[in-house]
């Protein structure tokens, strides 16, 4: 097995942990590989960035419908957060430096996300739940359910993963000001469904969105701030969304609907972008293990279609995600094992909760790490000095019941690259 | 509200639904009423399997015989809910190798055709199996899908003119003296009290049946034994695969649609809503599923369930006279190995056993001999009754002319050869449209029956995708009604019409919930692997992204009318 090339560090995982610490490590000069077995997190998210988003309840760490109150401002919450959890482990820095770094990124690739970390923004999701997020696009930002005004959803007949109706009603029963209007999306073609994801490419062209502007127009008397799918525009969204507000008259919310995200697909282009530019190099597609020697850690084997591949590198970053995202797996029924090292991890003896919407126990497990993000063993010793972990598959959160899943990914690839260049 | 009906049928199951088809069919007045929705209970939990009876030939030959006699009626009469995927009985090195000549002689007896197969011509038929097979044969099992032979009866009750009423709970039964004259039923979604007088009340009620006795002053016990199964998310085999051996555990393979199923348990439990199952047995039936397949563990395991078998075992010597109708008769085995209690049935007359007129139980039996259990329930009514009306379900065609059972391919060649057809559940690859007419059809707020209707949910993502897509379908339904309503009502305002909105929406949501929960239940024994993977997509989608658990609903989720599990 031949030696393909040598990186400074490699990092396993092209979900959004991988890709920011990809960005940080190659904008700073390091020879960077990202290698994943697919795409990460991105494309089934909301592509936002969720720091903190509901009290804790005393004595309750579970989410359900009596849920916590949504946070306004994530920085009181954070303050009180202790060990094992992720963002504790990074540090009080970590997280407000990782989201200014990572809105400068979002900048620079022409797609600005919104916010700061004393306020989260409320915004509606498809059902017409409130959603608390700290960053989010700016094409999201109009839909912010703390400013006054009506809300008007659109109605796409033929698109089946929008229902306007549903979340109007549910934010009038929830007190606020919504109604539903029905706009026909030209040139729907028949015998096909539509994703999120078609659509936005098609309105990536200003040909499109004038026929749209054109269909749309005379429908709008009366309407303030217009709420769309989250499809406006995948290559060139934010062109896509100032055009459509111009052409229109009126202010234009997102909504993130059922994968595939385009608002996340836009999170992985921008950073896949911010790599390549430095210099860093990506490949997404076979599956990678541990090159272990003597105990020391040389680099990763990549399982490609032409047989074993090892690359060689100073330093390995697993950013391999959760359960959902392949990083952790569950071999049999109470078991959770970490996929590329095989990582010790913490997994509750009791694994799930009765109702569906209870955080069930296993979610809190994973790889224990310490603050410079180098995993641990049950007896917390150092497992490989230059091995690190990032993001999802670290222990000690509930990254769904908290809203904190986007925080504790770019604080903790923040944490492990500055580490690696100090 | 009242209502009166010569036949009450107490279940909606396949026994209520056979009953009520034969008592239509007779020219009786019939209404079923069912507290779930159809096949909610036992017969919607059921594997699958329409036996050809030769499982029973050593042990209970009289079911045996029952069986292939049913096996080849309900082919003829029922032919869109059944498929004829033949069975094999497959001995390994490890069973015992003297069930074979009583099994041979018991199928020659009982007169169910076999055919003795070379391992190789088996083999080559179904190459997943295990190759060191000492024998096997060939029998005339089939597939049966429980929800569309349900779908399939109802509406044969209906075009004979019968009513069901789902979601209709049996409240009390009336009683004048010593007569059952009708029954109290609530409905369970609006809570509103009918009562409904009947000539003859007729429990079907199957595992429950000691339950609704009981209200008419009656004892009868029926021991619930719980049987898991799991359904494997590919169809492994193409034949109904039995082991040759005395009936146990983790002993049947059954391809049905698009799964199969590896059944079952069996371990009698106290109270028939109570089916949690156990570790032990996803394990146990692993370890049985490994044997018949190697490498079964490898294959994902889409979802497990329970069902609660009415077993049958009669008071040992019953009060009241003695005379019995001569179709009546008690279980065979007086074992408590619940194995050895018969898979038989029997037509309780109330008024010769109890004392107690008006009201007669069916009991025991199972799925593959539903039609003859109603023939023998309908001749008793009638002779109580005092009329002669020939039965003639065993030559009425159940299904609706055309149709045939489920299969992917059916729905995709419908869909290709359609327009925009908007596919809801891409598993199953249930349209909006039919989406929408079934919402209709059955009146119905409960996500779930849409599963029972049409498979929505059903498939490897387990709902992941289409339980929104139907909620927003749902919500549009519920909204098109209120606004049909406040149309007719002259005292129309805006105050009703708010009022209706917030209703309308709190159902969706609840039904949004109940139906995402229903799904995990079935998941939850077998959460490991792909099927853990695919949960917390799922939980992100529901949560994270559309927060459905912070919406406002009608109803605690635990005052679903459903069956609870421990």
């Amino acid at each position: 097995m031949t030696i393909q090339a040598r990186y400074d560090l490699i990092i396993v995982g092209a979900g959004l942990a991988g890709l920011f610490a990809g960005a940080l490590a190659a904008r700073r000069g390091a020879r960077t590989l990202v290698i994943a077995r697919g795409l990460g997190g991105t494309h089934i998210g909301a592509g936002t960035v969720d720091v903190w988003g509901y009290k804790r309840r005393q004595g309750c760490s579970t989410g359900g419908p009596e849920a916590g109150e949504l946070v306004e401002n994530p920085e009181d919450e954070l303050t009180r957060l202790e060990p094992p959890h992720p963002l504790a482990l990074a540090g009080a820095s970590a997280l407000p430096e990782a989201l200014a770094q990572f809105q400068v990124l979002c900048e620079m690739g022409e797609y600005p996300l919104m916010g700061a970390l004393a306020h989260n923004h409320i915004l509606p999701t498809a059902l017409g739940a409130l959603r608390p997020t700290c960053l989010a696009p700016e094409s999201f930002i109009a839909g912010e359910l703390s400013r006054a005004g009506e809300l008007t959803l659109a109605r796409w007949p033929g698109f089946r993963d929008f229902y306007a109706d549903l979340a109007v009603a549910n934010l009038q029963a929830q007190g606020y000001a919504a109604r539903a209007v029905t706009l026909e999306l030209p040139r729907l073609p028949a015998r096909r469904d539509m994703f999120a994801s078609d659509i936005a490419r098609w309105l990536d062209d200003a040909h499109y969105r004038a026929e749209v502007a054109q269909a749309w127009r005379d429908k709008l008397n009366g309407v303030t701030r217009l709420g769309l799918p989250a499809c406006l525009g995948l290559e060139r969204p934010t062109e896509a969304h100032h055009d459509l507000q111009n052409k229109l008259g009126v202010e234009i919310f997102e909504i993130p609907i059922l994968p595939p995200s385009v608002p996340g697909m836009r999170l992985f282009n921008v950073l896949r972008l911010a790599i390549e530019s430095a210099g860093g190099r990506m490949i997404i597609g076979p599956g990678v293990t541990g090159w272990i020697e003597d105990g020391q850690v040389l680099g990763i084997i990549a399982e490609t279609a032409g047989g074993a591949r090892r690359y060689a590198a100073k330093n390995v970053i697993v950013a391999t995600g959760g359960v959902r995202h392949g990083g952790l797996e569950s071999p049999a029924k109470g078991q959770l094992r970490e996929a590329v090292f095989d990582f010790p991890t913490t997994a509750p003896s009791k694994f799930f909760a009765p109702l569906y919407w209870d955080t069930p126990p296993y979610t809190r497990g994973g790889v224990r790490v310490n603050e410079n993000m180098q995993p641990l063993t049950a007896d917390g010793e150092i497992i490989y000095a230059n091995v690190l972990a990032i993001g999802g598959l670290l222990a000690g959160a509930d990254r769904v019941g908290e809203g904190s899943r986007e925080g504790i990914d770019l604080a903790t690839a923040w944490q492990a690259v500055n580490g690696l260049s100090g | 509200m009242r209502h009166s009906t010569e036949i009450l049928v107490i279940g909606g199951g396949a026994t209520g639904l056979g009953v009520a088809c034969d008592a239509a069919l007779r020219g009786f007045k019939t209404l079923l009423v069912e507290k779930g929705d159809l096949a909610h209970g036992t017969s919607g939990r059921y594997h699958g399997l329409l036996h050809s009876g030769a499982r029973y030939v050593v042990r209970d030959p009289r079911s045996a015989r029952e069986c292939y006699h049913e096996n080849q009626i309900l082919r003829k009469i029922l032919p869109s809910a059944i498929e004829d995927t033949g069975g094999f009985f497959v001995a390994l090195p490890e069973d015992p190798p003297d069930y074979v000549q009583p099994f041979v002689a018991g199928c020659a007896t009982s007169g169910i055709p076999i055919e003795d197969l070379p391992l190789n011509i088996a083999l080559k038929e179904e190459s997943l199996l295990n190759p060191k097979l000492a024998r096997v044969f060939r029998v005339p099992d089939a597939a049966c899908d429980s929800f569309d032979a349900a779908h399939a009866l109802m509406e044969s009750i209906r075009a004979a003119g019968g009513e069901v009423w789902v979601r209709h709970k049996l409240v009390g039964l009336m009683k004048s003296s010593d007569r059952v004259t009708g029954a109290e039923l609530g409905n369970v979604l609006t809570g509103e009290r009918i009562n409904v007088t009947a000539d003859i009340v007729i429990s079907c009620a199957g595992a429950w049946a000691g339950q609704v006795a009981a209200l008419a002053g009656c004892e009868v016990r029926v021991t619930p034994g719980k049987g898991t199964m799991m359904a494997m998310n590919s169809r492994l085999v193409n034949t109904v695969v039995n082991r040759l051996k005395p009936p146990s555990d983790g002993d049947i393979l059954v391809p049905v649609g698009t799964v199969a199923v590896m059944g079952t348990t069996e371990i009698v439990v106290d109270n028939p809503d109570q089916y949690a199952i156990g570790d032990d047995e996803i394990e146990l039936l692993l370890e049985e599923g490994e044997k018949l397949i190697p490498r079964f563990r490898e294959f994902r395991v889409l979802r497990a369930w329970a069902g609660v078998r009415p077993l049958f075992k009669d008071k040992p010597s019953p009060p009241g006279p003695l005379s019995r109708s001569p179709s009546t008769r008690t279980g065979e085995g007086e074992s408590d190995n619940s194995r050895l209690l018969s898979r038989s049935h029997s037509i309780l007359d109330h008024t010769t056993r109890d004392g107690v007129d008006g009201f007669i139980s069916v009991v025991g039996g199972k799925f593959t001999t539903f039609r003859l259990m109603a023939e023998e329930a309908l001749d008793v009514t009638c002779r109580k009754l005092g009329t002669e009306r020939q039965c003639t379900t065993a030559e009425t065609l159940i299904d609706p002319p055309g149709q045939k059972f489920h299969t992917l391919g059916k729905r995709l060649n419908e869909i290709e050869s359609s327009g925009n057809a908007e596919v809801i559940c891409e598993c199953e690859l249930v349209t909006r449209a039919q989406v929408e007419a079934a919402l209709q059809r059955s009146g119905s707020l409960v996500l779930n029956d849409l599963r029972r209707d049409l498979r929505l949910g059903m498939g490897p993502c387990q709902a992941g995708f289409c339980a929104y897509r139907a909620a927003g379908l749902l919500h549009t339904r519920l909204t098109t009604e209120s606004t049909e309503t406040a149309e007719k009502s002259e005292n129309e305002n805006s105050a009703n019409s708010a009022h209706s909105a917030v209703r309308d929406v709190r159902a969706t949501n609840s039904a949004l919930l109940e139906f995402l929960q229903e799904r995990w239940k079935g998941l939850r024994p077998v959460m490991w692997g792909a099927n853990l993977r695919q949960l917390e997509l799922d939980v992100n989608i529901y949560r994270n992204l559309l927060g459905a658990d912070r919406l406002p609903t009608l109803r605690a989720p635990e005052e679903y009318p459903t069956e609870k599990t421990a």
